[in-house]
């Protein structure tokens, strides 16, 4: 810098019969020619640490040791990156004064050149020295940032070198630069908040490449908080691609920087690639291949990425914020088409509905107000059944509880013993009557009066609206699987749910297989259910859900299977409640009828038209 | 599997009931299963099934008979309700002109959901109620024979050829049957009605 100055005060003779632009701009570029100068030597040495740090890393990856190596590399590798920060800071720091004491020299020269006089020159000094004084400052700022700003680094670095790549674009230099230069700083300033888009989760990633030679190449992933996926690659790959999904993108750049880095050199040339997330799915692959350690995919019917982390916590947390943006996804984006598709569909059932004789109980979905208004009515649903969150549209259809997305998720990991997670605005054909009708005679606050008895353990673990996916997943598990909450009692007997049943009383039903989940499920079970009061359809249904043979031939008189007694007994609405759970129309009795045989024969009359459609059908198939 | 003797057959035959609301399907459907007639009965809701067994030649053959509801035409359950029928009443009301005009309508929908071979007797029913005719026998016998229909005038009130409504019917489902001269083995199996389809269709 003092060198500066004295190139400054002895060329002012000179500056002075320049003019104010040239002179600023020829003094800029020099001293930033000088500065790039030293920052390429930086460069240099950040590269040597990341080709060892790579090195390690590709020896590490191949092998299961090796992690002090890895340390030591990675660290020299982060001194490394962050001495070059310091060097940016610090060309950053000089070029903002640079261009202050360009205007402080020229009004000096202007001075000088007026006045010619020695004054002139005493009157300069103190300004320099409060010059100097902001240099110190801002250089002490920078280091501060330098500790903060790991992530905004990262970027720079890869500004930086992008710009030193394109040698052949030489057009605005040093102005442009510049320019970039303080941009950039300038977000670094106002902190993480101004990068592009807001990322959820950024960071490096290994992808194996679609070609021939499926060889895993690092690439820097950027999940935003528009549920976009992307990916950059190097220069010398394909151009931009967008894979089919419209409704993703991202902000995020990177290039490798392994060649010779130069000095005049401008921004521009990203390379980003988009995964489409919105019909993706994502698995976990196994370890046991060494080749592919904390690998995972990410499954669309376009393309299948197979992506590599470099630690179990690191695949999990990625796939983790994958899945939770594509669940969000289908939620927003979905909800719309597929809800005009319902509405079609239900404009188009309930005209051809009308035709129809409405018989007693033909029965389809979409009579009566949607799911969602009829499940949201009952008691404790308007808050999700296990973190609170208002107005909840997901459900357990065994349970018969109302969930909000992200329990809907947990739920959906127990598996459909556990849990049948369908969903109240999207999975339309779930909300049959019988289904509705049992929702609404049990829901949230029953159901949560049984699964969180122990209140006081419960209060202390329960998750909110705002808790993290883990607690979230701690807490369901325990009060589904493992029970922690409900109250200890003895395993109920069969006779004791027969007697439950008999007595038309849901709460009573859903107590008992709570309680004894591995009960056997007789016949007589399902077909007292069928006889019993108006609650009864509900009953069926939440016995349907467990551990039930729903084709037993188990009447010792005539081998009926429930779907045979509800037809002799003329009960077309259970009838179809056993057909939609898998109860086969073909099954014949010990006199080698069918259901429908034994509807025409016994009960002599099928009122329900789509059950007569059901049953006759199954008679002609075979 | 069962030996029972009211469950042993040689043939069932399926017969579906047609015909404007109204006209009498389900008290003709009485008298001919149950002997029964009922003034006050309402409109039948989805299908009713009633069966009878006769002896026809030596032959046991079971009639399961079909009625449904006569308001509607072109429902989801109309194919369903056509399928395996092998006869068909296609009945209306003597005192009614608006149910005899509709008889084209209904034959239409018979000739495209149910079986090419299927025997259909025009059934005009009502006839005690000679006072409120409407419809004259020779018309309607006039316009059975140009669509090969076989025809008959009924009363399910004083059973006047109920009897012989389905008996003949049920004589000619058989004839064409037998001519097929398919072995439509006897049989106790409740999938009787669909060899006799077979072989109708056959």
């Amino acid at each position: 810098m003092r060198e500066a100055m004295e190139a400054l005060s002895s060329e002012r003779e000179r500056l002075a019969n320049f003019t104010r632009n040239a002179l600023a701009s020829e003094n800029v570029r020099r001293a930033t020619e000088k500065d790039v100068g030293e920052l390429r030597e930086r460069r240099k040495a950040v590269d040597a640490a990341k080709k060892e740090y790579d090195g390690v890393r590709q020896r590490y990856m191949k092998t299961t040791g090796g992690e002090e190596e890895l340390r030591a590399a990675k660290l020299s590798f982060e001194r490394a990156r962050r001495d070059l920060l310091v060097a940016l800071q610090r060309v950053n720091v000089a070029k903002h004064t640079r261009t202050k004491r360009c205007a402080v020299d020229l009004i000096d020269a202007q001075l000088d050149y007026f006045r010619r006089g020695v004054e002139i020159l005493t009157r300069l000094s103190p300004t320099l020295d409060i010059l100097r004084k902001d240099v110190a400052a801002a250089e002490a700022e920078g280091a501060d940032l330098e500790a903060a700003l790991n992530e905004e680094m990262e970027k720079l670095m890869a500004r930086c070198d992008d710009e030193a790549q394109s040698t052949s674009d030489a057009l605005s230099m040093v102005s442009d630069r510049a320019r970039e230069m303080s941009a950039q700083m300038a977000s670094s300033a106002a902190g993480y908040g101004s990068s592009q888009n807001e990322a959820l989760m950024q960071g490096y990633l290994l992808k194996r490449s679609s070609g021939k030679i499926q060889d895993w190449k690092r690439r820097f992933f950027v999940l935003d908080a528009r549920g976009s996926l992307t990916y950059t690659k190097s220069l010398s790959s394909n151009p931009r691609k967008a894979l089919g999904g419209k409704l993703l993108s991202l902000g995020s750049m990177r290039n490798k920087s392994s060649n010779a880095p130069s000095t005049q050199t401008t921004g521009g040339g990203e390379v980003r690639e988009t995964v489409s997330l919105l019909t993706a799915t994502i698995k976990p692959d196994l370890d046991d291949d060494s080749n592919a350690r904390f690998a995972f995919r990410i499954v669309s019917p376009e393309k299948t990425y197979y992506l590599r982390c470099e630690s179990n916590a690191e695949r999990s947390k990625w796939m983790e914020a994958i899945t939770t943006a594509i669940a969000s996804l289908l939620n927003s984006s979905v909800n719309e088409t597929i809800l005009a598709e319902h509405e079609a569909s239900v404009n188009k059932y309930g005209s051809k509905h009308s035709r129809t004789m409405s018989s007693i109980s033909s029965v389809s979905a979409y009579d009566g107000p949607p799911p969602l208004t009829v499940l949201g009515a009952v008691p404790g649903n308007g808050f999700c059944a296990d973190c609170d969150m208002p107005e909840p549209d997901w459900a357990s259809l065994n349970l018969g509880i109302m969930l909000c997305l992200q329990c809907s998720g947990v739920h959906r990991q127990l598996g459909v013993q556990v849990s049948k997670v369908r969903s109240a605005t999207l999975d339309v054909r779930a909300w049959e009557p019988s289904v509705l009708e049992f929702f609404s005679r049990w829901g949230n606050a029953q159901s949560n009066a049984r699964w969180e008895y122990e209140k006081a353990e419960v209060e202390a673990k329960k998750p909110n609206k705002n808790s993290s996916l883990e607690s979230r997943k701690a807490f369901i598990l325990s009060k589904y699987v493992a029970k922690a909450f409900c109250r200890r009692e003895a395993q109920p007997t069969e006779s004791q749910l027969l007697t439950a049943i008999n007595s038309n009383s849901l709460p009573a039903v859903m107590d008992l297989l709570l309680k004894g989940p591995h009960i056997k499920m007789h016949w007589v079970m399902l077909t007292a259910a069928c006889d019993c009061g108006d609650a009864s359809i509900a009953i069926l249904e939440a016995l349907l859900h467990h551990n039930v043979d729903v084709n037993a031939r188990e009447n010792p008189y005539t081998e009926d299977t429930a779907l045979h007694y509800a037809a002799r007994r003329g009960r077309d609405a259970f009838a179809k409640v056993l057909l939609r759970r898998g109860a086969d129309p073909r099954v014949l009795n010990g006199r080698g009828q069918t259901a429908f045989d034994v509807a025409v024969d016994v009960h002599g009359a099928i009122r329900d038209e789509d059950l007569l459609i059901m049953l006759s059908a199954a008679q002609d198939d075979d | 599997m069962s030996g029972e003797t009211d469950d042993s057959y040689d043939y069932l035959f399926k017969i579906v009931l047609v015909g404007d609301s109204g006209v009498g399907k389900s008290n003709l459907l009485s008298r001919f299963t149950r002997n029964e007639f009922c003034l006050e009965s309402k409109s039948t809701i989805g299908v009713e099934f009633a069966t009878r067994t006769i002896e026809l030649q030596n032959k046991i053959i079971k009639a399961q008979i079909w009625d449904t509801a006569g308001q509607e035409r072109y429902r989801a359950i109309t194919s369903a309700y056509y399928r395996g029928a092998v006869g068909a009443l296609l009945v209306y009301d003597v005192t009614s002109g608006d149910t005899y005009d509709n008889i084209e309508k209904w034959l239409s929908e018979l000739r495209d959901h149910a079986d090419a071979s299927i025997v259909i007797m025009l059934v005009g029913n009502k006839c005690d109620l000679e006072h409120l005719r409407v419809t004259e026998a020779a018309t309607a016998q006039q316009f059975a024979e140009k669509e090969g229909l076989m025809f008959i005038e009924t009363s399910a009130l004083n059973a006047t050829n109920v009897e012989h409504a389905f008996i003949d019917s049920l004589g000619r489902v058989y004839d064409v049957v037998s001519k097929l001269k398919m072995a439509c083995t006897p049989s106790q199996s409740a999938a009787a009605s669909l060899v006799c389809r077979t072989v109708s269709t056959t």
